[in-house]
């Protein structure tokens, strides 16, 4: 592994919203690294979004998205010298370079390139079933072979690659929202899929899947940034993003 | 540099992904065997053994130097070309196919997220899906102007070559070969319009990346332009009636 230069203490800002699973997925990983930086929260609602987000700190418009280094300065105005970097694994990858001793990355090359290469595949299995039935309101039927696939990927256990890594991370937002959401019918799908999802979920041919969600669950980085109560209060907006 | 394991490689010389791992392997110096896979006639073997997805590039990894066709049960393999570039930076650290700082590390790989994004939307509606896609034209316009946005004033995606132009390199030389040749799937002159517009002011940035990328050793070492120029004219999908 290279040897990364240590960075001496600079600023850190988190552009985050609190329904955002992409947001989550970074939380956990600067809890796992016992990093506190500073938090702005953007308001992603039509024509909410400041204009100086998209045009101080990122030009895609998205959140999360970090200001690193630089002169310390007012969010909505940072620091030309600053850092501005974006999208959610981009941004895991970042934590892990500056945190070696955060456990993001495993040691072993081949075991890093199993977690890397789980989380590209988990974007065509488990999130392509949390847009459809969180997003499009599809039924259970066109999400659980999805499920079923993502599921395939796991190794047989512990974690998604067997020890905890950056790929627990990037999945854990869609996996905890799936089981903590669908109870509450909260999600485009028709009423009634919520609990339909969960009774699949509990049959045997998914007792991996639910193994490996219960492990996230007991994880305290996972367990410290998932904040039910907002998330699962109704709103017009259907706050999911 | 010691290599640490045997490398053997699976690829065809018409496929960017191919393309980007090909450059990787030539920066690092690494010893490798390559193997010539067809996906139009994919040998039986493959899949069981190499790549259950049925897809290239992929590589196998240490044990023993094998035939391509019975990769060793103890070598890795690793598929998904962004997967292999990152391990390839792990397992040659001096090859420094990513800078060894953090910023720097982040920089290159949000140029190849970014790239992924609106770059190889656009690549992918003009060349391939013309006729399906709603602004082919403008979209890949776009996509090149952002990822031109992102450079630096001169050299490299993030000064000195690493993964964000191996990745991004064998798109741009496919679409100035099938512009300049009006390859694809548009209507004819379609593709040289484009190509005139690239020679504009707006585009000046752009077309000096791309004349440093063409002398750069490990481009000369795997673009050979006439034998692409020959596969891509050839090319089914862009024929004409």
């Amino acid at each position: 592994m290279p040897s990364l230069t240590m960075p001496q203490h600079k600023q850190l800002t988190f552009y985050t919203s609190p329904y955002s699973p992409y947001c989550h997925r970074v939380h956990i990983a600067l809890e796992e690294a016992k990093v506190e930086p500073s938090l702005v929260e953007i308001d992603l609602r039509p024509g909410c979004k400041p204009a100086w987000f998209t045009n101080k700190v990122n030009p895609m418009g998205t959140v999360p998205a970090f200001t690193y280094g630089g002169a310390p300065a007012p969010p909505d105005q940072p620091s030309p010298a600053a850092l501005k970097l974006a999208e959610s694994i981009v941004l895991i990858e970042f934590i892990a370079d500056l945190h070696p001793e955060a456990a993001l990355h495993p040691k072993d090359p081949e075991l890093l390139a199993r977690a890397r290469l789980f989380i590209t595949l988990s974007h065509d299995t488990l999130h392509d079933a949390f847009r459809g039935f969180f997003f499009r309101g599809e039924r259970i039927e066109s999400i659980l072979p999805s499920l079923e696939a993502f599921q395939a990927l796991l190794a047989p256990s512990g974690y998604a690659v067997g020890p905890w890594s950056m790929a627990d991370v990037v999945v854990a937002p869609m996996i905890v929202r799936f089981m903590r959401l669908a109870g509450y019918e909260i999600g485009k799908y028709p009423m009634g899929e919520g609990k339909r999802l969960l009774k699949a979920l509990g049959e045997p041919k998914f007792a991996r899947f639910m193994q490996y969600y219960q492990s996230l669950w007991d994880r305290p980085s996972v367990k410290a940034t998932w904040d039910e109560v907002p998330v699962s209060c109704d709103s017009p907006e259907g706050r999911l993003i | 540099m010691v290599q640490p394991g045997q490398i053997t490689f699976y690829t065809h010389v018409y496929s960017p992904y191919c393309h980007r791992v090909h450059i990787a392997l030539e920066e690092a110096k690494a010893e490798y065997t390559s193997c010539s896979i067809n996906l139009m006639d994919r040998p039986p073997w493959y899949n069981t053994k190499v790549n259950p997805a049925g897809k290239i590039p992929a590589i196998t990894y240490g044990g023993p130097k094998h035939a391509p066709e019975e990769p060793s049960p103890e070598a890795a393999k690793i598929n998904e070309s962004t997967v292999i570039l990152e391990f390839l930076a792990d397992i040659f650290p001096e090859a420094k196919l990513l800078p060894a700082d953090p910023v720097q590390r982040a920089q290159a790989r949000l140029m190849i997220t970014a790239w992924e994004g609106k770059g190889f939307e656009g690549f992918k509606d003009f060349f391939f899906m013309y006729a399906q896609a709603t602004s082919p034209e403008k979209t890949l316009l776009e996509g090149l102007d952002a990822f031109q946005a992102r450079l630096l004033a001169t050299g490299f995606a993030v000064g000195e070559w690493s993964n964000a132009d191996s990745a991004v390199a064998p798109f741009l030389l496919r679409a100035e070969l099938l512009l300049k040749n009006d390859l694809g799937t548009y209507p004819v002159g379609e593709g040289k319009k484009v190509y005139e517009a690239l020679q504009g002011p707006r585009f000046a940035r752009l077309r000096q990346y791309l004349k440093d990328v063409k002398e750069h050793p490990s481009i000369k070492a795997t673009w050979d332009e006439a034998l692409q120029f020959g596969i891509w004219s050839q090319n089914p999908m862009f024929k004409r009636t």
